[in-house]
């Protein structure tokens, strides 16, 4: 687990962004397991995504019109996976995120730390190498920021995944592996 | 006559419109000038958002489009009758004729009766000029350049009267005198020049009898007033040599009267020329006896009852016969009572009247009098052909935007569609404004101002496109018609482009206003933070408030009064209301009792729907009575959806039970067989065609809201399908789900798709239920290839036979016409009216094809046998489909003979009907006759039976009417070999030229005919399809403010490894299922409903066939989804061009 930290507009989600594809880069290299991402069309980085990424953002960025289940399918039915296959990978995420009997609830019908763990479940139905998370516990109080931790940490030593995540918060930056602190644009340490 | 629009007078139409809209600007330039900034708010986002400014006003456009096109055909049609009434009548005003006795043929009146008229218009100052002349149809020929015409309109004039009259000229412009010819010249007209390659000094063959006259072309005259109309070929005699080649010295048949002053003045004085003539040439002293007649016993009140029984069927007799009560009433005989009583159709209606009251006697007296009463008729003939010219007119426009309502219904949901999502799209901007402390009210004028901008930008645009597409419809129409010399002039009046753009303006803004107010209801913090919930949820009110309210609300007025007294919410506001009161006095009592009655709101609709069935049972009118109904329907649905929340407490589950049931029972009670209700409302007023645009709207708002209602269902079939294309699993999901959870917009959308469908899908099948022509063309032409007639003066002598081939012919068969006067005996319908009497050859009963749509069993088993019986027994008649009550809403009342016994749709088995019948205008007493069948109304296609009552019986029934030998007027022919019937027509009419007959193939008359309809079917079709433009301008709309609102849904769907391209295919199915939704419920209704009135087509076109025309359809689907497709290919396209990263950071 990495945690990136720095003041606000010192670069966190722009780097973030550029490790993870999202956004391009003007120089430099970006390489991930073996693939230079700036050199992907944009189709396979879609598809690169799809297979070997996951994401957490601070706003939850669930689609509002499905059902928690539907949302954390979507990433396994973009992979090609049967909608058959697809429900039950994606049941096994939410309950391991202790989400299961939510279900078939949409995501205005959740509170913040159920929806983030939605999210969660979302960016790790397709076992992911990395996870990228974007201020996962920004918009949550300290009680579901601790839970959010617990399970990140919990699934890092489970399943091996790499989470880098971005954040402010000093528990969270405790909570990981590693702390790359940014200024200015630049990583001070 | 005055101008009618939408069945009210034109200029007041426009006034009015044009008093409310500078009213509406004078309020807003008001407002605007107390508070500029909202102006600059208001419309500051115009310019910035063009292409989303050109969508909206090309959305707002419609309504005027569809106004500005029904006007100007209306315009164009009605200036262009008019003009060919002026070109044919040129200065003459009114026509004097005959009386109207004689059977058939040309009514001639002696000289020494214009000489008469002469000394009695001379101290009239209204009156210009007067000419007597002859007017007879005649065959004519150039033999040797070998063109003939069998109907040349030739005319003699009076030269003394004539030159100053109205100028002849002929074609170089110089004036020519009729004087100047002499007993063996002529002056031909353009036409006859024309058809019969005929130049100056040329020689023409005239047949006033069997043999031909040779004259001299001395001069070619222009077209129009005495030298005949542009459309009739004509050829102008000296009066003198004419009445000598018809062997009629001293006699005329016309006196033509120019009334003073230009077309226009000439116009207005003709009321009262007419008046003058028909009382001074109406017997006074037969007159009073009439008038003395009728004031005794109670009569007047008689006429009256008579005048209320047929108020709805002919609005001018019930006036005319309310007058001569009144005059009667109040013992005024004077000029008016003469003219009123001087009609013959008035007074054969009083005739019926004293017989039904079994005052025999009077009735007697009357039937003698009547046949000195008056011995010259008095035509308002130029007054007429305006009338004609208005009464066409309306009719056009009022078909036109009968169908173009339906796409007027669809533009206001776009402006509707269009301010949900400005709204929507500014929310925060408005929340802020709002926390800042700009007032409510403040909104409501932010976006009027910016409604007001749309409107009348799109006002005038819309107006501009309605007047060209106008000219363009009706050149097209003009094609159509084929109507030979008739030209069409396009032509738009000021008065109809008031209308147009007021109208479109008003529409356009009311829907504007209210979608401003609906915007203007938003929470300020919900507002802000984005939040889904858009509008405010009041805490209720205490029950003691809400009676307090209402009987406030009892007193309207006064409250508005202590109001603007206490200055208690606004005094402008408050005076506002106080002055509309006549409409905010009910709407504020009734929104106080629908507040007080809250959650058992449904009851209040209930007791409104039990109101207007009761309504309807107490006027007879099936509209209130069918509006009770649907608002029943929605009432039990209503009442359901309480129940569901008592017992339910998941809203969603609450909104599909309900939701199903509400729309459900709607549609079911629309879409009931049309005879449901007959036996109770069967004699009631039917809806006026206005109530189909209203029928259709209420059916698709409850089958989109059904639809809506059931999205969970919808999505999960739809998931269940899709889920098998692995490949688009993910797309359709995400396609599918956004627009079934915006259900107020995707509902609206779907509504405007289902509602155009709906139309064409009507048209279409209805289009293909008509077409009876191609597979049994005999019921149209009774099995006959030609159709001749000829003028009944110059009739065929000996057998016709005799004279032709008849080695081609497998049959020729003859009839004779006499016209009659009939009326029943046992039915209501007691006052004799005209018709006509056919007298067919037994060859004709034998041959013939028709069919009967009823007969009476007693008299055969099949049509055969009913024709058969014809010859056996003279007093049996069959009777045309026209004595059937149509109510035809677009015709002209139709005043012959109508039976009261039979209906269409009754079974096919009827009693037979007696009926008395006697000669016209005949005072003897009338012959007992039977009618045992009924033609069907698809032989009138061809003529037989076509236009007004007409009875068909044996040989022997004329003559014996008569009195006296009428000899045939018409011709049917069989050929042995069809394939040359249009060669063959025109040989018969060479070989009977000197009779005038005029041939025609009656299979390329129904050809002609069926490409016509089928013209004007899609004529019709693109007009109301305009709709479909607005449908798709919609999904654009929609597509480019989906693609604004989830710019960070595509972000997240990007990074979870959706491809540009699948997320430019999520917005393509998007777009296509809001369409396919809207395109299916609208198949579906369309289907439906044209199925019921199939359903009473059928009843009277037996054999009509019930088919959905899948190809047409099949097009229809596949143009409106490339159409929609293409509406949100740059929206889709851009969606797919969103970088992630910059998704993701946007808010």
């Amino acid at each position: 687990m990495v945690a990136i930290m720095g003041p606000s507009g010192c670069g966190k989600t722009t780097l973030l962004n550029c490790l993870s594809g999202l956004d391009s880069i003007d120089n430099g290299d970006i390489t991930i397991q073996g693939n230079k991402l700036q050199d992907l069309s944009d189709d396979k980085l879609s598809e690169f995504r799809a297979s070997n990424m996951g994401f957490v953002f601070q706003l939850y960025n669930l689609l509002p019109v499905l059902t928690s289940v539907e949302n954390v399918e979507l990433p396994l039915l973009v992979s090609g996976f049967s909608a058959k296959q697809a429900r039950k990978k994606s049941e096994e995420k939410l309950d391991d995120v202790g989400l299961l009997e939510w279900k078939n609830h949409l995501p205005g019908e959740l509170s913040g730390g159920q929806r983030q763990r939605v999210t969660l479940a979302r960016s790790l139905v397709n076992e992911p190498a990395i996870v990228w998370a974007d201020e996962p516990t920004g918009n949550l109080d300290s009680t579901n920021e601790i839970e959010i931790i617990d399970l990140l940490s919990d699934l890092n030593k489970k399943n091996q995944q790499t989470f880098v995540i971005v954040t402010h918060s000093d528990y969270v930056g405790g909570r990981t592996n590693r702390i790359i602190k940014m200024k200015d644009g630049l990583i001070e340490e | 006559m005055e101008e009618k629009v939408f069945g009210l007078p034109a200029s007041i139409l426009a006034n009015s419109m044009l008093a409310i809209l500078i009213i509406v600007f004078l309020i807003i330039l008001f407002g605007a000038f107390r508070r500029f900034i909202l102006v600059k708010m208001g419309t500051r986002n115009i310019p910035r958002r063009k292409g989303q400014s050109i969508l909206i006003i090309i959305g707002l456009m419609l309504s005027s489009i569809i106004i500005a096109t029904s006007l100007g055909i209306g315009d164009t049609i009605r200036y262009s009758i008019r003009t060919v009434v002026f070109d044919s009548l040129g200065t003459a005003d009114e026509v004097i004729q005959g009386p109207g006795k004689q059977q058939t043929g040309v009514e001639y009146f002696n000289y020494s009766e214009f000489k008469n008229v002469e000394n009695l218009v001379s101290n009239n100052s209204n009156i210009d000029a007067i000419v007597p002349f002859i007017e007879v149809k005649l065959p004519a020929e150039n033999d040797k350049a070998g063109f003939a015409e069998s109907n040349v309109e030739v005319r003699g004039l009076d030269g003394d009267y004539s030159d100053s009259f109205g100028m002849i000229k002929n074609i170089e412009g110089e004036v020519l005198s009729i004087n100047s010819l002499k007993p063996n010249q002529v002056y031909i007209n353009e036409l006859t020049s024309s058809d019969l390659k005929l130049k100056k000094g040329d020689s023409i063959g005239i047949y006033p009898d069997l043999e031909k006259v040779e004259f001299e072309v001395l001069d070619i005259v222009k077209n129009g007033g005495l030298a005949g109309a542009s459309t009739n070929p004509s050829i102008l005699f000296e009066l003198e040599d004419l009445q000598k080649l018809l062997k009629k010295e001293n006699k005329i048949t016309n006196i033509a009267i120019s009334n003073k002053g230009d077309e226009v003045d000439s116009l207005e004085l003709s009321d009262d020329v007419t008046k003058f003539l028909r009382s001074n040439l109406t017997n006074k002293e037969v007159a009073k006896d009439f008038f003395d007649i009728l004031s005794s016993n109670e009569i007047p009140s008689l006429i009256r009852e008579e005048a209320l029984n047929i108020e709805e069927r002919d609005k001018e007799t019930f006036e005319e016969l309310n007058k001569i009560a009144n005059y009667l009433d109040s013992n005024n005989f004077d000029i008016d009572f003469i003219t009123s009583i001087g009609d013959y159709q008035i007074q054969l209606i009083i005739l019926g009247i004293l017989q039904n009251a079994g005052l025999q006697e009077e009735a007697f007296n009357l039937l003698v009098l009547s046949g000195d009463l008056t011995t010259l008729r008095v035509e308002e003939s130029k007054n007429q052909g305006v009338k004609l010219a208005e009464n066409v007119a309306s009719g056009v426009t009022n078909i036109f935007s009968i169908f173009g309502s339906f796409s007027i219904m669809v533009g206001m949901l776009l402006i509707f569609l269009v301010f949900v999502l400005l709204a929507a799209a500014r929310s925060t901007e408005l929340g802020m404004a709002r926390a800042v402390g700009l007032k409510r009210r403040d909104l409501i004028q932010l976006f009027t101002y910016e409604g007001t901008v749309y409107s009348f930008l799109a006002a005038m645009v819309g107006t501009a496109i309605g007047i060209g597409l106008s000219f363009g419809l009706v050149y097209i129409l003009q094609d159509l018609v084929d109507t030979g010399n008739f030209s069409i002039t396009p032509y738009y009046s000021l008065t109809s482009t008031i209308i147009a753009f007021s109208s479109g303006l008003i529409l356009t803004f009311i829907t504007v206003f209210i979608s401003a107010y609906r915007a203007s209801n938003l929470n300020i913090v919900v507002a802000i933070r984005g939040l889904k919930e858009e509008f405010v949820k009041k805490a209720p009110e205490t029950l003691k408030i809400k009676l307090f309210n209402f009987f406030w609300d009892l007193i309207f007025p006064v409250k508005q009064l202590i109001r603007i007294f206490t200055g208690n919410g606004g005094r402008v506001k408050n005076f506002l209301l106080l002055i509309v009161f006549p409409i905010s006095w009910p709407i504020n009592i009734l929104m106080s009792l629908f507040k007080l009655s809250g959650k058992h709101s449904y009851a209040l609709l209930g007791v409104f729907s039990i109101l207007l069935v009761f309504l309807g049972f107490q006027t007879e009118t099936f509209a209130n009575f069918a509006l009770g109904l649907t608002g029943g329907a929605l009432t039990l649905g209503l009442f359901i959806r309480y129940l569901t929340t008592i017992f339910i407490k998941d809203s969603e589950t609450v909104n599909q039970i309900a939701g199903t049931f509400e729309g459900g029972l709607v549609l079911l009670i629309n879409n009931l067989p049309f005879d449901t209700f007959d036996s109770i409302t069967g004699e009631w007023t039917q809806p006026g065609p206005w109530f189909w645009p209203l029928g259709g709207g209420i059916n698709t708002a409850a089958a989109v809201w059904l639809v809506m209602s059931n999205t969970k269902l919808l999505i999960g079939i739809l998931n269940l399908i899709l889920s098998r294309f692995s490949g688009l699993k993910a797309v359709t999901k995400t396609a599918i789900s956004y627009p079934m959870a915006s259900k107020f917009r995707t509902g609206l959308t779907v509504a405007m798709f289902s509602l155009i469908i709906y139309t064409l899908m009507i048209f279409s099948v209805l289009n293909g239920v008509q077409d009876i022509s191609t597979d049994q063309p005999e019921r149209i032409t009774g099995g006959y290839d030609i159709k001749g007639t000829i003028s009944p003066e110059k009739p065929i002598k000996g057998d016709i036979k005799d004279a032709l081939n008849m080695n081609d012919f497998s049959v020729v068969a003859g009839s004779s016409t006499l016209r009659v006067e009939v009326k029943e005996i046992d039915g209501e319908n007691k006052t004799f009216k005209s018709s006509r009497l056919i007298s067919l050859e037994e060859q004709f009963i034998n041959s013939n094809q028709w069919r009967l749509s009823y007969f009476d069993p007693k008299y055969g088993s099949n049509d055969k046998e009913i024709w058969q019986s014809l010859i056996d027994d003279s007093n049996l008649v069959l009777a045309s489909g026209s004595i059937i009550p149509s109510g035809d809403p677009f015709g002209p009342p139709d005043r012959s003979f109508k039976t009261s016994l039979i209906k269409s749709g009754d079974s096919k088995e009827i009693e037979s009907i007696k009926i008395e019948m006697k000669k016209r205008r005949g005072s003897e007493a009338g012959s007992g006759l039977i009618v045992i069948g009924i033609i069907e109304n698809l032989a009138g296609g061809t003529g037989f039976g076509g236009g007004g009552a007409t009875f068909y019986a044996s040989e022997s029934l004329v003559p014996e009417l008569a009195g006296e030998k009428i000899p045939m007027d018409t011709y049917y022919f069989t050929l042995k070999n069809d394939n040359n019937a249009s060669d063959y027509s025109q040989k018969l009419e060479k070989i009977f030229l000197a009779n005038g007959m005029n041939a025609e193939s009656l299979l390329d008359n129904i050809k002609e005919q069926r490409e016509t309809s089928n013209a004007f079917n899609k004529l019709f079709q693109g007009f109301s399809g305009l709709g479909l433009v607005v449908g798709i301008a919609a999904i654009g709309v929609l597509s480019v403010r989906a693609v604004v609102e989830r710019r960070q849904s595509v972000g997240v769907l990007r990074a979870i490894g959706f491809r540009a391209s699948m997320i430019r295919t999520q917005f393509l199915i998007e777009s296509s299922f809001i369409t396919l939704i809207g395109i299916v419920i609208g198949i579906l209704l369309g289907v439906m409903q044209s199925y019921l009135i199939f359903q009473e087509i059928s009843k009277e076109l037996e054999g009509a066939q019930f088919t959905v025309p899948i190809g047409e359809v099949g097009i229809l689907i596949l143009i409106t989804v490339i159409a929609s497709i293409l509406a949100s290919v740059i929206p889709a396209n851009e969606a797919s061009k969103i970088y992630p990263a910059e998704a993701l950071r946007y808010e």
